[in-house]
């Protein structure tokens, strides 16, 4: 090429081009982008993120299907976690399904969400048998199938399969079923000793999670 | 399987296979001092229907039945259950809960026997020679006499023999390696003979290819008197470098044989059985004399104590009465434990009993077991992790759980913990860690526990979620059906669900009308006495 | 074969991309807090950083060199690395298909990383050979995994230390990453 190469309006030229040909890729290259983040967002939504993650998530919700965390059930609401959602949404898990929860994630603790309910102690549906109709209304709210009857036939709650979700109490034309405290099954007490000594100064809050 | 050095009589193995433990002055001295006694027979006896780990025995007597020593009071349930045995003769006054020896001060169900003085013995079961019966044989006899393990654990001896695969080696456990107990020293420099006898015997049982006695180099006067009880057999005594958790049978294992038994395995899963030296005596005494457990060597010592030393202890035996053997100055006692002075617990309450895994009782005074020193924070040094004989990183599994991050305790490696105490034992700042490892492991568990109720309660969610998918199918099928044969309209299942729909709204109105006129004429009535929430 | 190893650890740890030059801190302190997710973006960004810089290298003597355009060295610097990271992207999605939206921060995190840039254009300014700046490339992407993998271990152990309160958060990274910076400071001198 020579002389040819470096006369004025062949630098002027080529020089041109050059802008045109790096416009055009950033052009490709934000097109690109573009396509990229929206197929994975939709890759999210059809095949759930991390199922392996999901799973973990669900077996550390207290399984309740209660749906005080705005979602249909527990499996919802762990998919959203998965996806990047608060973890302080489920009151019958409590601060120990958050402090579970926060470190699988790796996300700070923090408190229960109070607009979405309030911590309660596990408790147990009990029927009061006297009053019960009979109507099975309660038995189709269960979402455990806790409850035995039939049509016109008293109902009763299974204590060990109920999750004391509360669903029940609602449906309940009489009024008869009442949540009792569930009773504590292990004699073991241990607790982690800096929260009920004053010898080592933390900035934790001193929140004893075993409740 | 390669046991670290060749086949001598008696030869010294340098525990190098141990990484970490320490060794702490070990405060025996006082309690060798005399030898075994048997206590006499208290007034009252509290004997636990579950000293091991299992399921607990069912009462065959009642209040009132008069018993004989060594009868059988309480008959094992199913294969991790073990049978309770009268220590001495005398009548049941009560079955009922008592305090039981453990950390929490906990109360557990418990025959008490008032004594009669007569130590009359039942009639016993014994054979002339235990070579006639079958392995299976004697195995069935150790449960029926209610051995579990003596060293501290308590595991039923019998299930050691689950495995049903050929044991390689079978090792007598006499290292005893934690401060102020010498339990089992005392007990091979008395019965050294009757310990190889039940050595034999197990060997018998398990099939084991070796069998091996180990212990500490220091207990010389143990030594000497199993070298002359051995005869030229094929037992062979192991003597180790004395060093603190050598006695744990995950260290034990890996110090004679280089192994390392997997994380929540036992040692019966890579073929070897470990026995402590006083089940091996109660193996003995079982099978030889026909005797059931009711008895063990117990030390009491500590500087509250005017004579320290070992007893032949009855089971069931309060607390105190054995203090007061001792002469126990109630001004200097300070702090009772029970165990030794590294994995012992403080007890409360003195009328505990002695069961089959107690094996030592410290009465200990302040200068012996001053008050620690508030916890300071941490400074890095590590020591613990030099001392920690499973390798685990004490430093950083005290940083996660004190942060409540159970979940990276765990990668650590918590639930290995052996809860030895050496690394609290070494740390500067005086922090408790023993107690951070426990509170975690039982979170750990907790943990664990809620998981599986999760998982169950999904599944219970799921069968629900396809029963309804089902029924309404099925109801979708069946409409489709009727649909198809007009002529029927009475049995149809349209006229069927709005007939019964109707009819039920009614039925639901005057039953919630005839509640309320009840309500009315009532008072609202309170929650009935008795709960029967079951079906 | 001396020099290639003198370039190369001095680019890895005496003249260190990240805690001595400060170039590529936006990765380094919005990477990842957990180790695994650390070693993810190292192996992803060494790739990145030593074809960047062989490509850009090339680019820079065969094509602008000659004709006059050095004003397009930074253009067609971002230009080849973009493409080189979304091609990696690409490549780790048909692989990997269920990490996409980690896949999505690694490419905003490394593709537009002042460290990658910075790089290179030590290289050009350097005037080096292919083969010394094959040696560069190498170095320098040892030392910025070396320092991100680092990192994200201190950070998986600050999360779990009790620091007080107005130390936490950024401040006690940078106070650590200015540890660190120092620790490295031990090698000045040594190339």
């Amino acid at each position: 090429m020579g002389a040819l190469a470096f006369t004025p309006w062949f630098i002027v030229l080529v020089r041109i081009l050059a802008g045109l040909i790096v416009i055009y890729l950033s052009w490709r290259i934000l097109a690109r982008l573009q396509t990229v983040s929206q197929e994975s967002k939709r890759l999210e939504q059809l095949q759930g993120q991390q199922p392996d993650l999901r799973q973990k998530i669900e077996l550390l919700l207290p399984q309740t299907q209660c749906g005080q965390c705005g979602f249909s059930g527990c499996a919802p609401y762990a998919e959203a976690i998965a996806n990047g959602d608060a973890i302080n949404k489920c009151p019958p898990g409590g601060d120990r399904t958050i402090r579970h929860l926060a470190n699988l994630m790796h996300l700070p603790v923090i408190a229960l969400d109070p607009e979405h309910g309030e911590l309660a102690s596990p408790s147990i549906a009990y029927i009061r048998e006297a009053e019960c109709i009979g109507c099975t209304k309660c038995m189709q709210a269960c979402p455990v199938d806790a409850i035995v009857g039939a049509a016109k036939l008293m109902h009763t709650v299974i204590a060990s399969e109920c999750t004391g979700c509360d669903l029940c109490v609602e449906p309940c034309p009489v009024d008869c079923i009442d949540m009792l405290p569930a009773p504590v099954h292990t004699n073991k007490y241990w607790e982690l000793p800096h929260l009920r000594e004053k010898g080592i100064k933390t900035d934790h809050t001193l929140e004893s999670v075993l409740s | 399987m390669k046991i670290a050095s060749n086949r001598d009589r008696t030869r010294a193995v340098r525990s190098s296979s141990l990484a970490g433990g320490i060794h702490p002055e070990s405060h025996k001295q006082h309690s060798l001092r005399s030898v075994i006694m048997a206590t006499p027979i208290p007034e009252a006896l509290i004997v636990p229907l579950q000293q091991h780990q299992g399921s607990p025995a069912e009462p065959l007597v009642k209040p009132g039945d008069s018993v004989l020593k060594g009868q059988i009071l309480a008959k094992a349930i199913n294969s991790s259950s073990l049978p309770v045995h009268a220590p001495t003769s005398g009548k049941v006054i009560n079955i009922g809960p008592y305090p039981f020896p453990d950390e929490f001060g906990s109360s557990q169900h418990a025959i008490e026997l008032r004594t009669d003085g007569q130590d009359q013995w039942i009639e016993l079961n014994t054979v002339d020679n235990w070579q006639t019966l079958s392995p299976e044989d004697i195995v069935d006899r150790i449960q029926q006499a209610g051995i579990s393990g003596l060293g501290g654990a308590g595991f039923p001896a019998h299930r050691k023999f689950d495995a049903k695969k050929p044991m390689e080696l079978l090792i007598i456990n006499a290292v005893e390696c934690e401060p102020y107990i010498t339990a089992d020293q005392s007990l091979l420099r008395e019965f050294a003979s009757e310990v190889i006898s039940g050595a034999r015997i197990l060997q018998y049982a398990s099939q084991a290819t070796r069998c091996v006695i180990v212990t500490e180099s220091d207990k010389k006067d143990a030594i000497e008197k199993l070298r002359d009880a051995l005869p030229e057999s094929d037992l062979e005594l192991l003597e180790l470098t004395p060093r603190y958790p050598l006695g744990s049978e995950q260290q034990l294992v890996e110090a004679i044989t280089g192994q390392q038994i997997p994380g929540g395995k036992h040692p019966v899963d890579i073929g070897i059985l470990v026995f402590n030296a006083g089940t091996a005596k109660a193996v003995h005494d079982a099978i030889e004399l026909g005797q059931p457990l009711i008895s063990r060597v117990t030390t009491v010592c500590g500087d509250s104590l005017r004579t320290p030393k070992n007893f032949q202890v009855l089971l069931g035996t309060p607390v105190s009465f054995l203090l007061s053997l001792c002469g126990v100055d109630l001004n200097q006692l300070d702090r009772l434990i029970l165990g030794g002075s590294m994995m012992g617990y403080t007890l409360q309450d003195t009328d505990v009993p002695v069961i089959k895994t107690t094996n030592c009782l410290i009465a200990g005074s302040r200068p012996e077991f001053p008050i620690q020193p508030t916890a300071r924070p941490c400074i890095r040094c590590d020591f613990c992790s030099s001392a920690c004989p499973v390798s685990l990183m004490p430093q950083f599994l005290y940083q996660s759980l004190h942060a409540e991050n159970y979940a990276t305790a765990e990668q650590l490696g918590l639930p290995d913990c052996i809860e030895c105490g050496a690394c609290a034992y070494v740390c500067p700042s005086n922090i408790p860690l023993v107690h951070y490892y426990r509170a975690g492991k039982l979170e750990l568990l907790l943990k664990q526990q809620e998981q599986q109720r999760s998982a169950y309660r999904k599944e219970r969610y799921e069968s629900r979620k396809q029963r309804l998918a089902r029924d309404t199918m099925q109801r979708r099928g069946s409409r489709r059906r009727s649909v198809a044969r007009p002529e029927n309209p009475d049995v149809s299942d349209d006229s069927l669900q709005t007939f019964s729909r109707q009819q039920a709204k009614i039925e639901i109105a005057d039953a919630v009308a005839r509640v309320k006129a009840r309500r009315q004429g009532t008072d609202r009535p309170e929650q009935p006495a008795s709960r029967k929430n079951d079906e | 074969m001396t020099e290639f190893l003198t370039i190369m650890l001095s680019a890895a740890l005496v003249n260190n991309l990240v805690l001595m030059q400060f170039l590529g801190m936006s990765s380094f302190f919005n990477s990842s807090r957990q180790f695994n997710t650390a070693v993810l973006l190292a192996l992803f960004s060494a790739p990145v950083m030593i074809g960047t810089m062989l490509l850009h290298h090339l680019l820079n003597f065969y094509v602008l060199q000659p004709f006059d355009l050095d004003f397009l060295t930074l253009t067609g610097l971002v230009t080849i690395a973009g493409l080189l990271t979304s091609t990696l992207i690409q490549l780790t999605r048909w692989l990997f298909p269920q990490q996409a939206r980690q896949q999505l921060m690694l490419l905003f995190m490394v593709g537009a990383n002042s460290a990658v840039l910075g790089a290179a254009l030590q290289a050009t300014q350097r005037n080096l050979e292919l083969l010394e700046v094959l040696a560069l490339s190498c170095g320098s992407a040892l030392g910025f995994s070396l320092i991100l993998l680092a990192f994200a271990a201190i950070r998986e152990r600050l999360a779990l230390l009790d620091v007080p309160i107005p130390f936490r958060g950024l401040a006690i990274e940078l106070i650590s990453a200015g540890l660190a910076a120092m620790a490295l400071l031990g090698f000045a001198g040594v190339v």
